[in-house]
């Protein structure tokens, strides 16, 4: 095994109706990248250009210390795995794992293929074909495939949006264990959230063919980018204000509605304020709470989403909560209350120009 | 299928077309079998006849390899490649089949003969005229379109995808091809190639312009139909089915049972 980073430098493909742009990013050796974006955004694209399936029409991929535009996909150390398997339907599960074993000339690629069937606990599915395995099993069939000949680099295109919730969750739990085992640099395409947060490292968001913010999952989910990044990532509060007071590392900041308090570094200037809706408590009456900012509204509506309720107060914030408080305090239209967040729930952006 | 109303009276003509199709096959058998079984053993036993339905089998099967190595390629390049032209590219392939076939062995006769454009150039080691070059390119010409749609039809069949992961893998294009496209299209071709065998057997207009002789089972047929009739030429039309009949279920079932183990 031995890893390798990848490196993209204003990655450019132009496919007529669709174009990526200025793609760049660094996933560092044994990193677990997330490519996280909306269905369209020209995850899957990016990915097959990585993979040498596609040339781009400018810009650098950088491979460990190669620059590999030139490199055709057979000789960049790459493992593949599409969303839908794409398992050979004429070889059987040993016979799917072999192929790369075989192609790159490894010794003994039958040991070798049988220890990474074992690796991924699929010994009772050896001699099966494709057809007959389920979605799950293909899954990890098409990742035994891709990581038998150890790549430097493995490359996952959704993984897991064509299995149901259970299988997600095993296919999820199994490719981290993979990754703390084999310590792959592993680039992972994916649209849901919840996936980029439990196995990114890093997460690129990828908009329209635009690489919108690189950074932590902290960077991404609290401090989005932009409107459009924070609504894609369920940041429903995005205000735009004014800091007009700083001290002590709490900032006063003016949203036009209203004003809030808020920890952070950012001492001047228009910023952009985000609040998850989760973060927001309602009451009926002003209490006396730690949190920092209690603001009062009216409330404009009050809608079901599953687990929670989504209330919407017309001095601007969205809020989440659960059907106890929507019973407890009798939220409903036209209803007064009180919306009140702490200080460090307040993420701060520096407007950017 | 539920209402009769319509169900019934659609039953009712493909019957027709069946029985349209089965009845004269029955007829010819059965005829031939009951009436006249010893003119069928006089047949089975006559050189000259055993000798051209072997030549149009032999004659054909080569036309269908013919097809089959130079068809592949441009089969495959349809069904994956864009390019300007290639709807043009695809309808000449096509054009065989809307061609007569008398008029397409004219033109065949006029560059094959030994004075012609490829005849002439060919014509001190290979001669097409009266000879079975000249029947397999003449079966060739008419079947290619049969079994160049089937490939086509193949490729386009197998997911690209499917190349793309074996180029990850680390199989070159030529090795992918032979690895995963080949014989994921193996059954298209398989059946590709029996249709165009078939066609090649069955082809006499253009053969009997460019090669009379040796006599092919169909320019045979045609010989003795029409010096002595009905009753001397069914003998030898009964074995040409039969055989061919025996080998295309053969290979039928051959091309079902390849791919049923995965499929």
């Amino acid at each position: 095994m031995n890893p390798t980073g990848v490196k993209l430098e204003d990655l450019t493909k132009d496919l007529g109706e669709f174009r990526i742009e200025n793609a760049s990013l660094e996933a560092y050796k044994g990193d677990y990248f997330m490519i996280l974006g909306p269905t369209g955004a020209g995850k899957t694209i990016l990915l097959e250009t990585i993979a040498g399936i596609r040339t781009p029409d400018d810009g650098r991929i950088i491979i460990g210390d190669r620059d590999v535009r030139n490199v055709p996909p057979e000789d960049r150390n790459i493992g593949f795995v599409y969303q839908d398997y794409a398992l050979f339907p004429h070889l059987t599960t040993v016979e799917n794992v072999l192929f790369g074993l075989e192609a790159r000339n490894v010794p003994n690629p039958r040991a070798k293929a049988e220890e990474v069937i074992d690796l991924l606990n699929l010994p009772h599915l050896t001699d099966r074909y494709p057809r007959t395995l389920s979605g799950g099993e293909s899954q990890k069939v098409a990742v035994a495939r891709a990581i038998a000949y150890r790549p430097g680099v493995l490359l996952l295109d959704e993984p897991t949006a064509a299995l149901d919730p259970q299988t997600k969750e095993s296919v999820r739990a199994e490719l981290g264990k993979l990754h703390e085992e084999l310590e792959v640099t592993t680039l992972h395409v994916t649209h849901d959230q919840a996936e980029a947060k439990i196995l990114g490292e890093r997460i690129a968001i990828i908009m329209a063919g635009k690489l919108k913010q690189i950074g932590t999952v902290d960077d991404i989910f609290n401090k989005p980018i932009d409107r459009k990044v924070a609504s894609f990532v369920g940041v429903e509060n995005v205000l735009e204000g004014k800091v007009v007071k700083f001290a002590n590392q709490v900032a006063t900041i003016d949203v036009g509605n209203f004003q809030l308090k808020a920890i952070t570094d950012v001492e001047q200037g228009p910023v952009y304020v985000y609040l998850r809706p989760e973060d927001i408590f309602i009451s009926d009456q002003r209490q006396s709470t730690s949190a920092r900012n209690t603001i009062p509204g009216t409330i404009l509506s009050v809608s079901h989403l599953g687990q929670v309720y989504r209330v919407r107060v017309d001095n601007g914030l969205n809020c989440f909560v659960t059907k106890q408080s929507v019973d407890e305090f009798d939220l409903q239209q036209g209803k007064k209350i009180f919306a009140a967040f702490k200080a460090t729930a307040v993420q701060v952006r520096l407007s950017h120009t | 299928m539920k209402d009769i109303r319509l169900t019934a009276p659609f039953v009712l003509l493909a019957i027709i077309l069946v029985l349209f199709v089965g009845a004269p096959i029955a007829n010819i058998y059965g005829v031939q079998l009951l009436q006249d079984f010893s003119g069928l053993v006089k047949a089975a036993t006559d050189p000259a006849v055993y000798q051209s339905i072997w030549l149009s089998v032999y004659a054909s099967a080569l036309a269908a390899f013919a097809a089959f190595f130079f068809g592949t390629p441009l089969a495959y390049i349809l069904a994956r490649k864009d390019f300007p032209g290639k709807n043009l590219v695809a309808r000449i392939i096509d054009l065989p089949m809307v061609i007569p076939h008398i008029a397409a062995g004219i033109m065949l006769y006029g560059i094959f003969n030994r004075s012609g454009m490829v005849g002439g150039l060919v014509n001190n080691f290979l001669l097409f005229e009266d000879a079975l070059p000249g029947i397999v390119v003449a079966m060739l010409f008419v079947s290619l379109p049969f079994y160049v749609n089937s490939a086509r039809e193949g490729f386009e069949s197998v997911d690209p995808r499917l190349e793309h992961v074996s180029r990850t893998l680390g199989q070159t294009p030529w090795r992918t091809f032979f690895k995963v496209s080949f014989p994921l299209a193996s059954s298209h071709l398989l059946t590709g190639a029996i249709l165009s065998w078939a066609r090649g057997i069955s082809e006499y207009a253009a053969v009997a312009i460019i090669a009379y002789y040796p006599k092919t089972a169909p320019v045979l047929i045609r010989d003795r139909f029409t010096s002595y009739g009905l009753t001397s030429s069914r003998p030898a039309t009964l074995l040409l089915v039969t055989i061919c009949l025996i080998t295309f279920i053969l290979l039928w079932s051959f091309a079902k049972s390849n791919e049923s183990h995965w499929r």
